[in-house]
């Protein structure tokens, strides 16, 4: 957590620092010759389905809108809001708002409810968190067997400095009731059909307290994009998205558990590590999905990307947690018989994509796997072989890349 | 009305008229100043509805979008209408199709969900249709 002024200031010259560096190792074959194009990504700019604001992105579906992150975003530490995925449930979303007449209200149990404009959250003291926002179905296209619900890649994730108020000192300002247990997040968002359970999330009061779970209207320094919760978003580091709400409106503190069909029927996960169970054997207890697994990615290459032989060649990528922070990175180039050590850039806070380097020199011509393993700091590790379990959450197993050394 | 008239009506009566006039004018304004506060407070403001610009009009203001639209090419099959008229009304077309291509009894259980959970409303013979279309369409061939 930081205070927004000075560290911006600092990220904004790294990020811009990055950028350029990004821009000229695409354009100069330093050593490490990147002759084909990045595959899978690229993406026609005069597509019919381009989104306003957004970059051209791989298009889950269109009504209502789920779009992911194209790879190439994932150079840059901070995901650019223009490429930042997109992940809406019900048909209706807000396409317009007028903050004029938009109120957040903060109500139930407690004891002076709340209504409050954008310019009075914007009046309240500015905080800010780097923080990544990854969605519970992240990779879902990849599990075996496949499962029904949106086929992700690995691009329903992005890294973002989030900026508002924390929520703690809006619920303190309510005065909480005693008694109070869960307090649940409503949205502008709707089915449309009265049939069509709205989409409304909760937390325990206990993380709704945490120092650093945000209203955010800031994101990488600007207002947040219409398709990614203008004007007014949670943000729980750590957890999944499907936490964040966006576009939010209603905050409601309850004196008993929530049980709305987002959180008693959907997103829930067995209590096994990781959420691992099997399709002949699904478990029987689940609970409602929470904070995150460890991942580790590479994003300078990907499949089929051509390296020269006998050259130094950085490999380079994110790893993230669920908030404890990344310990340790390690690469793999022969398969997973051996590991070594890649060194870590700038810590931009634990709940941040950590950006991993490594050195590597090909010796000999063929195709090579790369894997890549992150360790977090609370000694959390990533499974070689992928767990699976029934709705295809939390895919956390070493990725594998396969470069071809020329 | 002219100075002319008012004078040769008596002086009671011109009194009279003088209050009702001032009465009108005050009614007048309370009127005019209780449409305004509405209008101010409750109505939405006017936005530019020319449909041309998807911008944002005024920043910190308003900020709204058009989404893109394009017709999604529903492949032919049996009961393809059936699939269409159900399906369609809460999500694209789309979704369907980036789906893996799942089995009969996959395909059976994400329309019994669809009916059951989200209010989907096929009869059931019109829900046993679409498993079919679906199934035939974007299924898995059997082993």
């Amino acid at each position: 957590m930081t205070q927004p002024n000075d560290s911006m200031e600092i990220d904004r010259r790294e990020w811009l620092r990055r950028l350029a560096l990004a821009g000229a190792s695409a354009a100069l074959p330093a050593g490490c010759s990147r002759r084909a194009a990045p595959v899978a990504e690229v993406l026609p700019a005069d597509a019919p389905l381009r989104f306003p604001g957004k970059v051209p992105m791989r298009v889950i579906n269109d009504r209502p809108p789920c779009l992911e992150t194209p790879w190439s975003a994932y150079r840059h530490d901070l995901t650019p809001n223009d490429a930042f995925y997109v992940r809406w449930h019900l048909q209706i979303i807000p396409t317009a708002v007028d903050t004029r007449t938009w109120r957040l209200r903060v109500r139930g149990h407690v004891a002076h409810p709340l209504e409050l404009s954008l310019d009075e959250l914007r009046r309240m003291e500015p905080v800010s968190v780097v923080a990544v926002n990854q969605c519970s179905g992240n990779s879902r296209g990849l599990f075996t067997p496949q499962m029904p619900g949106a086929q992700w890649r690995n691009g329903a994730m992005g890294n973002a400095r989030w900026t508002g108020v924390r929520l703690r000192d809006l619920l303190q300002r309510a005065g909480l009731k005693a008694g109070a247990v869960d307090v649940s997040f409503d949205g502008l968002d709707n089915g449309g059909l009265p049939s069509i359970p709205d989409f409304i999330k909760s937390l325990p009061v206990d993380e709704a307290r945490r120092e650093d779970v945000l209203l955010a209207y800031e994101m990488n320094g600007e207002p947040l994009p219409l398709l990614n919760g203008f004007p007014l978003r949670l943000v729980v580091p750590g957890w999944y998205a499907t936490y964040w709400v966006k576009a939010l409106s209603e905050i409601t503190v309850l004196p008993h558990p929530f049980d709305g069909f987002w959180m008693a029927k959907a997103y829930r996960i067995p209590t096994t590590a990781n959420a691992v169970e099997k399709p002949s054997e699904l478990a029987q207890v689940t609970v409602p999905i929470n904070k995150m697994n460890v991942r580790s990615f590479l994003t300078s290459h990907q499949d089929g990307a051509q390296v020269a032989v006998a050259q130094p060649c950085e490999l380079s990528g994110i790893a993230f947690d669920g908030g404890s922070g990344i310990k340790q990175v390690e690469v793999s180039t022969d398969g997973g018989q051996t590991w070594q050590i890649a060194s870590l850039d700038a810590d931009l806070g634990r709940y941040s994509f950590r950006r991993w380097r490594f050195s590597w020199q090909p010796v000999a011509r063929g195709r090579v796997p790369i894997h890549v393993r992150a360790t977090s700091n609370a000694g959390e590790t990533q499974p070689l072989v992928a767990g699976w379990n029934r709705a295809g959450y939390m895919r956390n197993v070493v990725e594998q890349v396969v470069v071809e050394v020329m | 009305m002219t100075p002319t008239t008012q004078q040769a009506l008596p002086p009671t009566t011109a009194r009279q008229r003088r209050r009702t006039m001032v009465a009108l004018l005050v009614a007048l304004f309370l009127a005019g100043a209780a449409i305004s506060y509405v209008g101010i407070q409750y109505l939405p403001p006017a936005t530019d509805t020319s449909g041309l610009s998807q911008a944002v009009t005024r920043p910190e203001l308003l900020v709204q979008v058009d989404l893109p639209h394009e017709e999604f090419a529903i492949p032919p099959g049996p009961y393809r209408e059936q699939f269409q008229v159900h399906c369609t009304i809460c999500h694209s077309p789309r979704l369907a199709f980036t789906q893996p291509l799942l089995p009969e009894k996959k395909w059976q259980e994400v329309v019994q969900k669809m009916v059951t959970v989200y209010g989907a409303l096929p009869t059931p013979e019109e829900a046993r249709e679409i498993v079919h279309y679906l199934t035939v369409v974007h299924g898995q061939t059997p082993p």
